[in-house]
């Protein structure tokens, strides 16, 4: 291990991370300049690219929130969660559980899950590729009791307490967004990529039910029951033959394991 | 060096907000290849790896990393490099490069280029973090010379000294950025043509062209930019001393439309015809 090198490279990093001046003594720079000047260069770009990089990944958050209150958020985040990525792509992951985990979250519960769905947007615009299966492979799903669904990477269902998804729909299309409230009950938010366009969308309760216990890895025929308990019983398969066209017509589902 | 890749023509570095142009133009462009962010393909689909096979059916690419970390003092990131060889694996470039810097130490990725005092003890330990991953990816790898803003006290040598050293001990390529040696010769008060001169002929694979903005001290390397009149002229002293070099223009903020970049791609074109024989031009 190289022993000088080693120590200054710890060093420049406290420095740039906490701008306790380090590094100090250990920079050169041409007269009549200062090291603090030339240091000032890199811990400035260290948080102002992490921020942007976050104001990317989180712009409806950004838009919600305002300016200044986003920055203050991400520069916390940032310093309570340095990178530890070699993607820069992926350092702001713990972002949503981190607002979640604030005091502003009990002031507005709406944050956390705006910023998660905007997280789970990011995770399926290059999640893996994989093929769907076409309405074709219905009826070998309804044949077999026994079926479990596996479902295209870049699917994620979000189970949501407040109105956070009428909010991201209003400032995507650059409406003011409505007051926060609390649901009576969880609603459930599917986002996932088909063909290269994210997509997003609500789903009924009961269909949302389902759609989690299929994410589980739960067979065919549980599924029936499970959603002959939320509705009518004489309904329930007939409603869960709607769901899974439903999901395979949005290229939802990419195999099926008996 | 009888197996240097070959002269690719005058290139530039693939964006997403000039995907549409690129394909929609179905290879009619005055662009001869494109340079790729290796990070920003490393996901496993969607979009990006979608445009990239688009792209690699009509263009030759190669690829630039940010991560690679070579001069850390951290251990070599081995799931990165496996992601790297994946990518490389996938996308076929003619070469993969990335920067003589460190990103970070004890398991922190600062995201940022940072320098290296030019010490015997740093030549020999990234000479030998270089032929490690040379090894593993079973090819050598080009090194660029970064935009800095400090030196370090402890530096034994000059920049273009411990540069030329490298590329010989570490037997890598070299990717020279033109504008990253006007940037750090006005910050460090260095002759940015005498640095050119000093860079060894036949280690020199390409050249990076960018712009940089005025920062409160020193120039900054933000490549927001058009290349200034200064680089351009630094750039053909560097096409006179390396002749024709796969010569590309980074723009990676206030990203302009195709057209004016391929402009100043043209702008490259010009002075290296006015230097070099059109024989020498010739795309291989
Ligand atoms: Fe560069």
């Amino acid at each position: 291990m190289a022993s000088g090198l080693a120590a200054l490279q710890a060093r420049m990093q406290q420095d740039i991370l906490h701008r306790d001046g380090s590094a100090l003594d250990a920079i050169a720079v041409p007269p009549g300049h200062r090291a603090e000047d030339r240091l000032f260069v890199y811990q400035n770009a260290y948080v102002a690219r992490l921020v942007e990089i976050m104001g990317k990944d989180y712009d409806t958050t950004w838009t919600y929130l305002g300016d200044q209150l986003f920055y203050d958020l991400a520069r916390q985040f940032i310093a309570a969660h340095p990178s530890k990525t070699p993607n820069a792509r992926w350092f702001s992951h713990g972002f949503p559980d981190f607002l979640a985990g604030l005091d502003l979250a009990t002031q507005n519960p709406a944050v956390a899950e705006l910023c998660a769905i905007e997280r789970a947007l990011g995770d399926a615009f290059d999640a893996a590729d994989q093929p769907a299966l076409s309405r074709d492979s219905l009826a070998q799903i309804m044949d077999n009791t026994g079926a479990r669904l596996t479902f295209h990477p870049s699917v994620a269902l979000l189970r949501l307490a407040t109105n956070s998804y009428d909010i991201f729909n209003a400032l995507r299309a650059d409406q003011t967004p409505p007051d926060v409230i609390r649901l009576q009950d969880e609603t459930w938010v599917l986002i996932w990529r088909k063909d290269l366009t994210c997509r997003h969308m609500q789903l009924q309760p009961d269909e949302g039910a389902v759609f989690e216990m299929a994410m589980q890895g739960h067979g065919f025929e549980h599924l029936c029951e499970i959603a002959a308990t939320i509705g009518p019983a004489e309904r329930a398969a007939f409603r869960m033959a709607q769901h899974l066209t439903h999901w395979v017509d949005n290229g939802l589902i990419t195999q099926i394991q008996s | 060096m009888t197996d240097r890749p070959p002269f690719l023509g005058f290139g530039l570095g693939l964006r997403p907000q000039h995907y549409a142009e690129i394909l929609e133009a179905e290879g009619d462009l005055p662009i001869d290849w494109f340079e790729i962010i290796s990070e920003n393909y490393m996901a496993p689909g969607g979009r990006p790896r979608h445009m990239l096979d688009r792209i690699r059916e009509r263009y030759p690419v190669v690829m630039h990393g940010v991560s690679m970390s070579i001069a850390s003092t951290a251990p070599l990131n081995w799931d990165y490099l496996a992601d790297l060889k994946a990518l490389a694996d996938h996308a076929q470039p003619k070469w993969i490069s990335d920067h003589l810097c460190w990103t970070g130490v004890h398991g922190v990725n600062l995201h940022d280029l940072l320098p290296v005092p030019y010490t015997e003890e740093a030549l020999t330990h990234i000479a030998g973090r270089i032929a490690q991953v040379q090894d593993y990816l079973g090819r050598r790898i080009a090194i660029e010379n970064v935009s800095s803003y400090v030196e370090f006290q402890e530096s034994e040598m000059s920049e273009w000294e411990f540069v030329a050293e490298l590329a010989n001990r570490a037997d890598c390529w070299l990717l020279l950025d033109v504008n990253n040696v006007f940037v750090s010769g006005q910050n460090h008060e260095f002759d940015d043509a005498g640095f050119v001169q000093a860079i060894p002929q036949d280690r020199v694979v390409q050249f990076h062209l960018a712009g940089h903005s005025e920062g409160n001290d020193c120039l900054i390397d933000t490549h927001d930019q058009p290349v200034c009149d200064e680089v351009f002229a630094l750039y053909a002293k560097a096409i006179e001393r390396f002749g024709p070099i796969s010569t590309m223009i980074e723009r990676d903020d206030n990203i302009p439309p195709l057209a004016e970049l391929i402009a100043e791609l043209n702008r490259a074109r010009a002075i290296a015809g006015r230097i070099l024989d059109p024989a020498d031009l010739k795309v291989t």
